[in-house]
């Protein structure tokens, strides 16, 4: 056989060359040598690529232009305060509200070229591609239901933002908008407070029998303090009521009458006895007759009582009592 | 002999009422309490009902409590009740000098000014505007007018004001001597009554269901509170044991005063420097 294929190079030397180049061209190509590879395309783009090919023509892919999207609107959150009453409740977990999207934003869209060239011929073929930008849903950092529980009197904040999410993350990068911090500030409504002040109370009748006596004198604040979401700051208010208390002592038949002035009144009120009758356990309560009264918060704010005594004589008469020191009491409100 | 006294008693009971019906300045009411008889003044014109009865209550209650008194034989010797008055006069807080000055000095300007309306005759609200506007209320002005409308009620007003130190103490201490009897009297009845660890307890959960503050943290504050609530139990229970062994006779229109007069009475208010003494005597 080999005999046979000698003597047919020795008659055809041209054809035996040919047949030895063919068959060193075949063995590149099972070997892979000459076998066209996919390479990422770059956003830069520019220098030709290989492109994967059926033929012996490989095409090679070029961008030559990428236009990435450009924020054009960052848009706004409805509101980056929450003021919040619990209603009184405390330590209850609750859930926050969020804010939404008061102007979406909104992006240009962006573009990217992409050439095709065929190598043998060396016809390119171009197209443009778009690339956007899609916003999702906003983001809070760290998560308010992580805040748990909700305390009044606190403040909670999260980072809030929107991220645009590129539709070719191989050429654009997805971008984030920052709408800065969200606050809940957290109330509890209708806190009952008091405040009191006490002294000893001199006082002297010109009675027969009675002169200098010492008497108890307290006078107790009770306000509420109703705090309420005036958007989009808290306001509160005070309800305001005044307590006065004496020792009322079953044997000295004195009248104890009381009057109130808060700091914002031009004159004192008449306080009456809570119960109807004037005798009773040490503590008998007075109360002012304009009591509720609704005040905005103030500097200073106070009320005052003012105690007037007389004595009830055995001849029905009665003489009132020189308040020496104790008569007046003062009772900050905050 | 007692039912005769029972109707004397209706009888000027009746007849105080008929001047109450007649008169309308101050009227006179007749109360018993275990046939001690009680004349008691009331305001007339313009007192209320709920005033007068206040003050029918309060008499009675006096009464009882001063019968309680003397049953047991409580006293205050002289000598202790001078020791309790130099510690009173100066327990509010002012000196014995400046009260008497005070007192004088207000004194002195109000019956200046009652003179010159009951002797003078001169128009009383101009006299209160010229002397004592910046000094009373109107209606304080009012009371000491209505109360001292002679002469003689003047002078013995003037005798009342004390010019010395020893003067305040010897007009006070009638008054103190009495509330240091009364004193004396709730002391001697409370002094052993205490709660038990067990109610202490029971205290303790009821004000604090949930536990917190513990037991510990507020041990004294329980312990004074619990203590003065079984006081309080325990003299309730006393004074309803009295009033069920009392005879209280009132009129008619006036019945109604017995709610009134059930109500715990106060042990009298005496500063700590003061019954630190009497603790001990006792």
């Amino acid at each position: 056989m080999s005999k046979k294929v000698l003597k047919l190079a020795g008659k055809r030397p041209m054809l035996l060359a040919i047949i030895v180049m063919a068959t060193f061209t075949l063995g590149l190509l099972f070997t892979g040598w000459l076998t066209p590879t996919p390479v990422k395309a770059q956003s830069s783009g520019g220098n030709p690529q290989p492109y994967i090919e059926t033929n012996n023509c490989p095409n090679y892919v070029t961008n030559p232009a990428v236009t990435c999207p450009s924020i054009t609107n960052y848009g706004a959150i409805s509101t980056n305060y929450f003021c919040m009453d619990i209603s009184g409740n405390t330590n209850r977990p609750i859930v926050l509200p969020l804010p939404g999207l008061a102007i979406i934003p909104g992006a240009a869209v962006g573009s990217m070229v992409t050439n095709i060239t065929e190598t043998c011929s060396n016809i390119v073929t171009s197209s443009t591609n778009t690339i956007t930008l899609s916003f999702g849903a906003l983001i809070f950092n760290p998560n308010p239901t992580n805040f748990n529980p909700v305390l009044p009197g606190q403040d909670y904040s999260s980072a809030c933002s929107i991220v645009g999410t590129s539709s070719d993350t191989n050429h654009c990068s997805s971008q984030s908008i920052s709408y800065g911090t969200v606050t809940w500030h957290v109330l509890k409504t209708n806190q009952s407070c008091s405040a009191s002040g006490s002294a000893t109370l001199n006082a002297y009748f010109l009675s027969d029998g009675v002169g200098y006596r010492l008497y108890t004198h307290t006078l107790r604040e009770s306000y509420t303090k109703a705090y309420f979401c005036d958007d989009p700051k808290e306001k509160w208010l005070l309800s305001l009521s005044s307590a006065s208390m004496a020792a009322w002592h079953m044997d000295d038949t004195y009248t104890w009458t009381e009057t109130h002035q808060y700091s914002f009144q031009s004159a004192p009120v008449g306080m009456g006895p809570l119960s109807g009758s004037n005798i009773g356990p040490e503590g008998t309560d007075f109360l002012e007759l304009a009591s509720g009264i609704w005040v905005l918060p103030q500097s200073g704010l106070s009320g005052t009582g003012q105690a007037y005594l007389t004595w009830q004589n055995d001849d029905g008469a009665g003489t009132p009592g020189y308040i020496i020191y104790g008569g007046t009491i003062t009772v900050s409100i905050q | 002999m007692k039912l005769f006294k029972r109707l004397l008693v209706h009888a000027i009971a009746l007849l105080a009422l008929n001047c109450c019906l007649a008169d309308s300045g101050p009227t006179k009411h007749t109360v018993s309490v275990n046939d001690h008889v009680l004349q008691i003044t009331l305001p007339g014109e313009g007192a209320a009902p709920s005033v007068v009865q206040r003050l029918i209550a309060e008499r009675v209650r006096r009464a009882i409590i001063d019968l309680t008194v003397q049953k047991s034989n409580i006293t205050v010797s002289q000598e202790t009740l001078s020791r309790c008055m130099d510690l009173y006069v100066v327990a509010g807080g002012e000196s014995p000098t400046n009260i008497v000055d005070v007192v004088a000095a207000r004194s002195a300007i109000t019956i200046e000014a009652l003179r010159k309306v009951v002797v003078n005759h001169e128009d009383k609200n101009d006299v209160y505007d010229k002397y004592l506007s910046r000094v009373m209320p109107h209606s304080e002005w009012e009371t000491w007018l209505s109360s001292n409308n002679s002469i003689g009620k003047i002078d013995k007003l003037e005798s009342l004001v004390p010019h010395s130190v020893n003067d305040l103490k010897r007009f006070s201490q009638e008054s103190l001597r009495r509330d240091i009897e009364v004193w004396l009297l709730f002391h001697k009845l409370t002094k052993e009554v205490k709660p038990s660890p067990e109610e202490i307890q029971s205290y303790y959960k009821e004000k604090y269901p949930a536990g917190t503050p513990s037991f510990s943290e507020v041990k004294s504050e329980i312990e004074n509170e619990a203590a003065k609530q079984t006081r309080d139990v325990y003299l309730n229970k006393w004074w309803q044991k009295q009033l069920a062994g009392s005879k209280i006779e009132v009129p008619a229109e006036y019945q109604n005063v017995s709610e009134l007069i059930k109500i715990t009475p106060n042990t009298p208010f005496l500063p700590v420097s003061i019954t630190a003494i009497l603790e001990k005597i006792n």
